[in-house]
This record gives structure tokens, C-alpha cells and sequence, in this order.
């Protein structure tokens, strides 16, 4: 149950995502038609859904596996991916 | 202007060729960049990828159309879900390609699932489905630059261009020039489009006057209305789930350098369609004050149009520029998927032994050249009706995303059920489109839903009952795919 927490914002933006209530409004809101500005707010309101997603929801268990036996393990070091190693160009 | 596109033309080239000087012999290199793709590559080349000249011109002329609506059916719904998709999706094919080196669908499919059948059937579904994808890109190429060169080029000249500088740069730099030329083709249409609308805007009298024009003549280009539907816009959620199936995004995924690398691109992919999307949007609904009367493939050109009233020369070139900046972001990318997936999926089974190295690099850039010429062939006999074949392209993709769901999530799907999946998601598409083709406000029985609402169902139920009614696979092999997560 404490790992579906996390998802709970990328859900409810899939209900809110079809706004019936503002479909003949004409308000202007920042400057746009508020059909239009709520959509901007949903594109900023879905990055801190994903933001939460990746801070609160990170798959560990996935990223120690792909160290297990991995193909390149030569060039990668073991353990949990926690973003500071740096093996590899890119 | 032309001088400013060639200009581009030589940067991009000149990156492309720097990064075959990082590149070593193998495939594994070629294809998926050596696994090596740092957060900001990644995310600029995703969304580079994903993005075609569709963003710019074909955004402007939609909401020309249908006014702002095109937003919200086109955009947040991409940036919701694509990131959404690259978190649970992606790093776990990520992981995947990581463990066991697999660079292309069609091999982790058939693995997962134990079936050489699958593969065979799944790889000319995944490549067909390209095609019309890369010839919209070559002749969009071709189409721009004779637009803003005032007809005065012919089309041939563009899409010649377009093929030429891709197949060189992706030829020598694989999928790391690639990532690399994408990454800067990328911030150069984001920044060439904020600052379009941001001069047009000015020079319409600022934002508040040029809404109040647009409100004066055209009301019912700021709200819905009757241009979108309510059940349109819930279903067209699911068009962009096409991101988990299309092989260029796919490729890029397995191209990260750790789990990490997922980051940036989950978070900020939102924030990249915001920059593209909002200016697009604007000036397709802001070309009603200038040019209220345009119809039907016109108003594709309402940018073009707009560039051309409040500012030709430079900035005319500079937008040619940032046109196929676009298009080859995505072209690049397509084409090598194809060729990576007829050398890694094709060649082993015709030649009966899997390839080494440097043959795979071999081939990989003579398909990807053929590939790329028979696009161009392709392009002078194909008629623009082709460009209505994309949401189609999209919604087949969408179509396919059950069975690699079931694969990395659900226990029990088996193989006949991911046969019975790609069997109803190929008849249930090919019904809709003989039903809906050329009409481009088809939707499933007048109800304003899209097709796609119907054929994901469908597949998806094939897939649940037939693998529950066959034999459970093998759970070793199982495990390795779905892990605990």
C-alpha cells in the first residue's frame, strides 16, 4: 500500500486531465484563454507528480539488478545506483 | 536564408562527424552509444525523438484549426504520460539491456516470451509502422524549405538535404552522434520557437492585445467548444502510450548510461513540451488575426505565414532551420532503429549465426543507408496524404504496448497470449483505419472517442485470456524479466 502512495498524483492528473468543468469558459487567466492555462498548470502539476514519483517510488531493487551478472558489468561498479559513480564516456 | 539553413546543415554535420572520433568498433557501441548516455543527452535526445516537425508546424496549423483545444489533447496528455512511461517502462527495459544485452525489441520479446514466432511476427509489424514515419520526415524536409523559400526551391532540394546530412552524421556516429546532434537540434528548435512567438507576439501588440483580437473575431478559438470533444480528449490520453513501443525511443532507453540517468528526462520532460508546444500552439491560434481564411492543408503553413508577415530573412532561415532541426531529430533515430533492427533481428536468422562486431557495424550502416535512400525514392511518388498517417502510426504502436507491458509486469503472460494480443491489435487497427481513413474527425461510432480507446482494450483482453487459458511459462525465465518491483 506504501509504495501506491506515490502514484497517487500521476493518477488523479489522469482524472484531471479532462477538464469538462472549463470547456466553454472564456476567463483569461496569466494572460491565456483559462482552457489554456490550466493545461499549463497541469504540464508544471505533472512534473511534481513525477518529481514525488522518482524521489518517493525509486525502483532500487531494479537498479541493484542490473548490476547482477550485467553484460558491461566490467566497466560498472556494484551496489545501488545512487547517481555518483561515473563509469563510462557519454 | 538559405545561407543560414546550410550554415545549420554544416553544424550539425560537424557534431556528427566529432562524435565517430569517441566511437569504438561494436556493435553494442553503434547501436546503443556503448550504454554510456549521460541525464541531459538522454532527455534532450528523448524528447528530440519524439518530437517530429509535427510540434511546430503541424501544431500551428491544428490550433488554427481547433483553436487552443490542441493543447491539452496533445501536449500535457504527452506530458504526463510519455515521462510516466519512461519511469516504469523504460528503466525497466533499461535494466534489462543492461543484464542481459539486448538492443532491440524484438529480442527481449522473444526471449521473455520463448518464442522465435513472436519475433518474426512482431518485427515487420514495429518496421512498417516506421516507415510512413520517416517518409513524413523526409517530405516534410522537402516541404518547408520550399515553403519559406517562397516555392522558389522545389521539393526535391529539401528532401535531398535532410537525407543526405542525416545518413552521414548517423552512418559515422551511430546512435552516440546521434544522441549528440539530437541534444543540439533539440535546444535549438526549443529556443528558436520561444523566440518566434515572443517577437510575433510583440509585434501583434503583446499578449493581452493579440487575445483580445483573436476574442473579437474568432471567440471559439479559446475555448473547446464543439472543436474538441470531452470523450476525444479522455481518449486521446492514450495516444501518446505510443512512446513504449515506438524502436527509436526504445533504443535511446537502452542507451542510458545508469538507472539515474532516468531522472532529468522523468522530471523534466514536461517543462521541454511546455517550451515547444505553448509557443506552437499560440501562434497556429493567433494566425486568425492575419489569416482568417485558410483551409484545409493551408493552414499547415500559418507559421511559415506568420514568420514571413512580421519576420522574413534571418529569422525565415532560422525557422527552416528549427524546422528540420526537428525532422531529422526524429529521422536520425528512426532510421537507425530500422537498421539496427534488421541487423540484429533479420541478418542473424537469414545467415543462420549471430554477427560479429564489426560486421554488425557493416551492416548496420548499409541498412540504415538503404533504408534512408528508399525513403527518399519513396518521397517523390508518395502524395501528402501520407502526413494523415501518423496519428494511425501512433495508435498501432499504442496498440502493441500491452504485450510489453504483460512481458516486464504480469507473470502469467505467455506467448500465445502475446501472439493473440498482436493478432487482435493488427485486425481491430485494420478495421478502424479502412473505416476512418481520410476522414480526419473519424471517431469510433460519431461518439468523438478515438479508435485507439477500442483496439488497447481489445488487445490487452486477447492477452489476459489466452495466457490464462494456455500453460504458464517457464518461471525461471519469468523472474528474470518481471522481478519484484
Amino acid at each position: 500500500m506504501k509504495r501506491l502512495v506515490p502514484l497517487l498524483p500521476v493518477l488523479a492528473l489522469l482524472v484531471l486531465h479532462t477538464d469538462v468543468w472549463l470547456w466553454n469558459d472564456a476567463t483569461m487567466l496569466w494572460g491565456l484563454p483559462i482552457g489554456l492555462s490550466y493545461h499549463v498548470g497541469f504540464c508544471v502539476a505533472a512534473m511534481a507528480a513525477l518529481a514525488i514519483l522518482v524521489r518517493y517510488r525509486w525502483p532500487r531493487e531494479l537498479v541493484e539488478a542490473a548490476y547482477e551478472g550485467a553484460a558491461t558489468a566490467a566497466a560498472e561498479p556494484a551496489g545501488e545506483d545512487d547517481g555518483r559513480s561515473a563509469p563510462g564516456k557519454g | 536564408m538559405l545561407p543560414v539553413v546550410f550554415l545549420y546543415l554544416g553544424l550539425v554535420l560537424a557534431i556528427g562527424l566529432w562524435s565517430h572520433r569517441m566511437a569504438r568498433s561494436t556493435g553494442e557501441d553503434f547501436f546503443v552509444a556503448g550504454r554510456t548516455i549521460g541525464p541531459f543527452v538522454l532527455l534532450m535526445t528523448l524528447f528530440g525523438t519524439h518530437m517530429t516537425a509535427f510540434a511546430l508546424l503541424g501544431a500551428s496549423g491544428e490550433s488554427y484549426r481547433i483553436g487552443i483545444g490542441v493543447f491539452g489533447l496533445m501536449a500535457s496528455s504527452s506530458a504526463l504520460i510519455a515521462p510516466t512511461l519512461f519511469f516504469f517502462v523504460g528503466m525497466r527495459v533499461w535494466r534489462l539491456g543492461k543484464q542481459y544485452g539486448y538492443v532491440t525489441q524484438v529480442e527481449l520479446l522473444s526471449e521473455r516470451f520463448q518464442s522465435p514466432l513472436l519475433g518474426l511476427c512482431l518485427f515487420p509489424v514495429l518496421a512498417v509502422l516506421l516507415v510512413p514515419y520517416l517518409l513524413i520526415g523526409v517530405m516534410g524536409g522537402g516541404i518547408t524549405l520550399s515553403e519559406i523559400g517562397g516555392d522558389a526551391i522545389p521539393t526535391w532540394v529539401g528532401s535531398v538535404l535532410i537525407t543526405a546530412v542525416v545518413l552521414v552524421y548517423v552512418c559515422f556516429g551511430g546512435l552516440r552522434g546521434t544522441a549528440w546532434v539530437n541534444t543540439f537540434q533539440t535546444c535549438f528548435f526549443m529556443v528558436i520557437g520561444a523566440v518566434t512567438v515572443w517577437l510575433i507576439v510583440g509585434r501583434l501588440g503583446g499578449l493581452e492585445t493579440a487575445m483580445a483580437r483573436v476574442a473579437e473575431s474568432h471567440p471559439e478559438m479559446l475555448v473547446r467548444g464543439d472543436n474538441v470533444r470531452p470523450l476525444q480528449l479522455l481518449t486521446y490520453l492514450l495516444i501518446p502510450a505510443s512512446v513504449g513501443m515506438f524502436p527509436h525511443i526504445f533504443q535511446h532507453w537502452l542507451s542510458a548510461r545508469r538507472a539515474a540517468t532516468f531522472r532529468a528526462p522523468v522530471i523534466l520532460y514536461p517543462a521541454c513540451i511546455l517550451i515547444v508546444w505553448l509557443p506552437s500552439v499560440l501562434l497556429g491560434v493567433f494566425g486568425r488575426i492575419d489569416f482568417p481564411d485558410l483551409v484545409g492543408p493551408q493552414a499547415n503553413s500559418v507559421l511559415v505565414r506568420m514568420i514571413a508577415l512580421y519576420s522574413p530573412g534571418v529569422l525565415g532561415g532560422l525557422l527552416a532551420a528549427g524546422v528540420f532541426a526537428a525532422i531529422m531529430s526524429s529521422l536520425d533515430s528512426q532510421s537507425l532503429a530500422l537498421g539496427t533492427m534488421f541487423t540484429r533481428d533479420v541478418m542473424p536468422r537469414l545467415l543462420g549465426r549471430k554477427l560479429a562486431d564489426g560486421e554488425q557495424v557493416l551492416a548496420g550502416r548499409l541498412f540504415l543507408a538503404s533504408v534512408l535512400l528508399l525513403t527518399l525514392g519513396l518521397s517523390f511518388v508518395v502524395n501528402r496524404s501520407i502526413f494523415g498517417l501518423a496519428v494511425w502510426c501512433f495508435t498501432g504502436y499504442t496498440a502493441l504496448l500491452p504485450i510489453l507491458i504483460g512481458a516486464l509486469f504480469w507473470r502469467r503472460a505467455t506467448a500465445a497470449g502475446a501472439l493473440a494480443s498482436l493478432a487482435t491489435a493488427f485486425a481491430s487497427w485494420l478495421y478502424f483505419f479502412r473505416a476512418g481513413w481520410g476522414k480526419p474527425d473519424y471517431s469510433v461510432l460519431g461518439s468523438g472517442a478515438m479508435p485507439v480507446a477500442v483496439i488497447v482494450p481489445a488487445a490487452a483482453l486477447a492477452l489476459i485470456v489466452v495466457s490464462l487459458l494456455t500453460r504458464p511459462p517457464d518461471t525461471a525465465v519469468v523472474e528474470r524479466f518481471v522481478g519484484d518491483d
